[in-house]
C-alpha cells in the first residue's frame, strides 16, 4: 500500500536538530520541513562522510520509487546507540527527514525507526547511551 | 697474613665498596629538559587520557552558545568576508572541505567528534576523529623551521607551563579557510596567519583549549574563542577511523553541492 507522505507542521525543533558534520551548507535541503517515508530498506551504507539509506516505497503498477537519504557520520550514529546488526536489508523502516528542497526523492535523516522496532535519532551523542 | 692486618685490608676494601670511592663525577649540570622528554618523564604529565568530546564552542558557536564572539577585522578582512558571504549564502558555494579536503587549522579543531591526546617522548600528539586527522605537537624544544613547506595542519610547537600545553602554530597553506561566522566556507587567511592555544584540564575529566587566532592582515587584534571538552573513557565513544570515501554530494567546477541519486537497480 501506497504510504501518504506526511508533513509535519511545527517541527522547528526538530529542525534545528541536523546531523553533525557541518561540512556543507544545508542549502539543498528544506530545514523547515519535515517528512515521513516508509517503504523497504534496500541499501545501508555505514560511510563517511555521510551514511546513505535507500529506501524504496511501493507505487503505481509495482514499480517502487527510491529514495536517498544522507545521515551523519557512522561513528556519530553508533555513539548514539545505533547497533550495526539492527540495521537489516529488506526490513520496513520509517524515516523523517528534512526533504530536498527540488521536491526529488532524497533528504536528510531526523530518525529511522524499523518497523516494529524503537525509534533510532540521528545527531551527536549526548553521552547517555 | 696477621689477622689484624687481614681485619685492616679487608676493612678499608669494605669501606671502599660502600661507597668511599673515589673522584664521584660531579652532578650533572641541571639541564632545561623539557617535561615529558622521556617515558618515564610523560608519567609525570597529567592524565590526558581517553575520548575528548566538545561541548561549547567550536561548531556550536552557532546558535549564541557562549565562549566566542567574532573576531575584529581589518578593512581587508571586513571585504574578504564579504566575498565570502556572498559566495556561501547567495550563490551557495561550499568550502573543498565539501570534497574531502581537510579544513586545517584552526578550523579542524572545531568538529563536533571526538578527539584523542596521546603522549610519546618530545610529542603530544592529537587524533581528530573528523577526516581520520593528525596534528604532531613538539615538545622536545625545537624551535620553528622555515624550511619546511607549509601544511594543511601547519607546523605545531608546544612547550608545558605547569599543567598547561601551550602552542604556537604556523606555515598553514594558503587554501584552508577560517570560519568566523555560520558562513561555512570561510574567509581566506593571509601567510601571516598564526595560531596559538593553551590546553588544560579544568577538572578531572573537562578540558579547555584557549585559541588565540592571529592574521594582522585581516583582523584588527588577535582572536580569541575558547572550546570546552568532556572526558569520555568507554570503548563505545573512543574516536574512529574516518575515511571520506562515498560523497555523494561533491562540488561541481564553481563550487556548488551536487545529490547524487544512487540509480535504481531493476
Amino acid at each position: 500500500m501506497f504510504k501518504r507522505i506526511g508533513i509535519i507542521a511545527g517541527a522547528a525543533t526538530l529542525a534545528l536538530a541536523g546531523p553533525a558534520g557541518a561540512h556543507h551548507t544545508f542549502a539543498m535541503f528544506d530545514l523547515k520541513k519535515v517528512v515521513t517515508v516508509t517503504g523497504t530498506l534496500k541499501d545501508f551504507q555505514w560511510t563517511n562522510p555521510h551514511i546513505w539509506v535507500e529506501i524504496v516505497v511501493p507505487g503505481k503498477g509495482g514499480k517502487g520509487a527510491q529514495w536517498a537519504i544522507e545521515g551523519s557520520s557512522p561513528s556519530v550514529l553508533i555513539r548514539k546507540g545505533w547497533k550495526h546488526g539492527e540495521i537489516k536489508l529488506g526490513q520496513q523502516v520509517t524515516v523523517t527527514i528534512h526533504p530536498l528542497k527540488t521536491g526529488q526523492k532524497g533528504g536528510s535523516l531526523l530518525t529511522l525507526t524499523p518497523a516494529g522496532g524503537k525509534s533510532m535519532e540521528d545527531g551527536v551523542s549526548d553521552g547517555k547511551v | 697474613m696477621k689477622p689484624i692486618r687481614l681485619a685492616l685490608v679487608l676493612g678499608t676494601c669494605c669501606l671502599a665498596l660502600l661507597g668511599c670511592s673515589p673522584a664521584k663525577e660531579a652532578p650533572a649540570k641541571a639541564q632545561n629538559v623539557p617535561p615529558g622528554s622521556s617515558w618515564r618523564a610523560i608519567e609525570q604529565l597529567p592524565d590526558w587520557g581517553g575520548a575528548w568530546h566538545l561541548t561549547t564552542g567550536g561548531q556550536f558557536k552557532r546558535g549564541g552558545v557562549a565562549g566566542w564572539s567574532p573576531p575584529e577585522m581589518t578593512p581587508e578582512g571586513v571585504a574578504r568576508l564579504k566575498t565570502a558571504d556572498e559566495a556561501y549564502f547567495k550563490r551557495g558555494i561550499n568550502p573543498p572541505l565539501q570534497n574531502c579536503l581537510p579544513d586545517g587549522m584552526p578550523h579542524i579543531m572545531d568538529y563536533a567528534f571526538p578527539m584523542e591526546l596521546y603522549f610519546v617522548p618530545g610529542k603530544v600528539v592529537i587524533y581528530i576523529e573528523a577526516y581520520g586527522q593528525v596534528r604532531w605537537i613538539f615538545t622536545d624544544g625545537r624551535q620553528q623551521n622555515s624550511d619546511l613547506p607549509p601544511t594543511y595542519n601547519g607546523h605545531s610547537i608546544g612547550h608545558w607551563e605547569g599543567d598547561t600545553l601551550v602552542v604556537d602554530t604556523v606555515g598553514m597553506i594558503p587554501q584552508t579557510q577560517l570560519v568566523v561566522s555560520d558562513n561555512f566556507l570561510g574567509m581566506r587567511h593571509s601567510d601571516q596567519l598564526t595560531v596559538h592555544e593553551r590546553i588544560r584540564l579544568t577538572g578531572p575529566d573537562t578540558l579547555e583549549i584557549k585559541t588565540t587566532v592571529s592574521d594582522p592582515v585581516i583582523f584588527a587584534k588577535p582572536w580569541p574563542t575558547v572550546k570546552t571538552y568532556r572526558r569520555d573513557r568507554r570503548p563505545l565513544m573512543q574516536a574512529n577511523e574516518y575515511v571520506c570515501s562515498n560523497n555523494r554530494e561533491p562540488l561541481d567546477a564553481q563550487g556548488r553541492q551536487s545529490f547524487q541519486f544512487n540509480p535504481p537497480k531493476d
